[in-house]
């Protein structure tokens, strides 16, 4: 029965937003990262972006994907402070977003079904770090590192562990700070490499 | 800000040269390094361009690999929660789904519902039979038609009532006695033409008396078991008698006594038939019709089927 329930009064999207009375609120949620924040944001802006997908005839696949980017664009904005609280709802900017990013996934999607050179779509200036293609990219040259290199990185820019926590808990092979930073930097600029290669 | 001299700062970034400046660069984008080795840092990066290349390109990386952070997270939670569009269309199937399942139970519920049989309902023209008096005097016995006429005692509300036919007491009363099989004409004739009274045999003054229509006196000339035990046409008069005062269950009991008897068995058995019908035992008065139906020799079979139909 709460099963049925939860199904047809939509409970779960209910029960997120219900901690986000107000946009500013939602807002300060995100600019936290709180997993409540992000569900809500996303029962928001779904249904919008997903209308937005059809009408550039998109897949689902890539409208799942479309949502996922602006919800990370958003939250990078935020951090960023290239977004700041203006008293309008946070999904608004997000369809803003995703507006923007179905011309370019539709324009992409046409360049790779016909050669011409004319309907390859405008870059935007900003680098798209967020896109699957970017992350996913990321994510093959950190696993050519050594794992001792992943590790480093992986502790200090994707779990956002301190380095004195680091220690402490002797996640790695070494035992102070300052070898734990050199250590790091020769794997970031590994990593440079790799980039710059690629 | 704290000012350093051009001799201070050669120093310091000649110090950095010989420490690997790379190393400082996570720092300095970070913003842990010291004030004072930010500033050289900040100094150098003004006259390195390779410095201030290799800067840029680290926190261009650093930007990505907060870029990957978010949307891992993003994606997680995402996935988590089902909100996905896999998900809502599961939401939207699971929605479809139950709400057809709950119309469906609703409609099933609906139609057991009114295809529930009545309870039976006990007809409100239904009277209550009650037992005319049994071997009351002459006198003061009531004719039949008199006792059907009589007002029943109300029954209380509260006693549940037997399932009974349509038929009427009153009816099946009047249906009884319109099917009677009398005693024969030639007994009574036998018994005017016989000799004066002191001369008749009380059988003979029985059927006398039933042809004036005095049952109770026939049923009081023949009370004496002895008399009618020996003689059938004693006994069928008495019966016929009993069963014109309303006697039924007496009358019942004679037609019965006559099962075997060779002249009356035919004729005792349909008037014991009607005994059951003027008491309302519909139950046996359709177990007989239905024997005397199947009885090809019954002289009775027509009479059964006629009164069949109008019950």
């Amino acid at each position: 029965m709460p099963r049925i329930l939860d199904i047809f009064l939509d409970r779960k999207t209910n029960r997120a937003c219900g901690n986000y009375p107000d946009h500013e609120a939602l807002f300060v949620g995100l600019a936290r990262e709180e997993s409540d924040a992000i569900r809500c944001l996303s029962a928001r802006v779904a249904g919008s972006i997903f209308k937005i997908g059809k009408n550039h005839r998109l897949t689902n696949d890539d409208i799942e994907e479309l949502i996922c980017d602006c919800i990370t664009l958003c939250l990078q904005k935020i951090k960023t402070g290239k977004y700041v609280f203006q008293g309008y709802a946070p999904a608004t900017f997000v369809i803003e977003i995703a507006k923007n990013k179905a011309q370019n996934y539709r324009r992409n999607a046409m360049r790779y079904e016909t050669l011409d050179i004319e309907t390859v779509g405008e870059k935007s200036d900003e680098p798209d770090y967020v896109s699957l293609v970017e992350t996913e990219l990321l994510e093959k040259l950190l696993s050519q590192l050594d794992a001792s290199c992943q590790n480093l990185i992986r502790l200090k820019y994707l779990e956002e562990r301190k380095d004195k926590e680091v220690i402490e808990l002797k996640l790695t092979q070494y035992t102070t700070v300052d070898a734990l930073k050199n250590n790091r930097a020769r794997c970031m600029k590994k990593l440079l490499i790799n980039v710059i290669i690629y | 800000m704290p000012q350093l001299s051009n001799y201070q700062i050669n120093k310091l970034s000649n110090s950095f040269n010989m420490e690997r400046l790379d190393n400082k660069i996570e720092q300095y984008i970070l913003g842990e390094l010291g004030e004072k080795d930010r500033i050289v840092f900040e100094e150098t990066l003004k006259t390195d361009p390779e410095l201030a290349q290799s800067v840029a390109a680290h926190r261009a990386l650093m930007e990505r690999l907060e870029a990957l952070r978010l949307r891992k997270k993003v994606e997680n939670v995402l996935k988590e929660a089902d909100f996905g569009l896999k998900g809502r269309r599961k939401k939207f199937l699971g929605r479809i789904f139950w709400g057809f399942a709950m119309a469906l139970a609703l409609v099933v519920g609906a139609y057991w519902f009114f295809q529930q049989k009545p309870a039976i309902t006990i007809p409100k023209t239904m009277e209550p039979q009650v037992q005319p008096s049994e071997d009351k005097k002459p006198s003061d016995s009531a004719g039949p038609e008199k006792m059907a006429q009589q007002e029943l005692p109300p029954v209380p509300p509260d006693i549940p009532k037997r399932p009974k036919t349509a038929e009427t007491p009153k009816r099946l009363l009047a249906l009884a006695h319109a099917y009677q099989e009398a005693p024969e004409t030639s007994i009574i004739r036998d018994s005017r033409e016989a000799l004066p009274d002191s001369a008749k045999t009380i059988t003979q003054r029985a059927a006398e008396q039933y042809a004036k229509g005095n049952f109770a006196a026939v049923v009081q000339m023949l009370l004496s078991q002895d008399r009618v035990a020996q003689d059938e046409t004693a006994l069928f008069l008495r019966a016929s008698a009993r069963f014109k005062l309303g006697q039924n269950q007496k009358a019942a009991s004679d037609f019965e006594a006559l099962n075997d008897s060779f002249e009356f068995n035919y004729k005792a058995r349909w008037n014991y038939m009607l005994c059951q019908l003027a008491l309302g035992e519909m139950d046996k008065v359709h177990t007989l019709l239905k024997e005397m139906e199947v009885d090809m020799d019954s002289p009775f079979r027509g009479k059964a089927l006629e009164l069949k139909s109008k019950l």
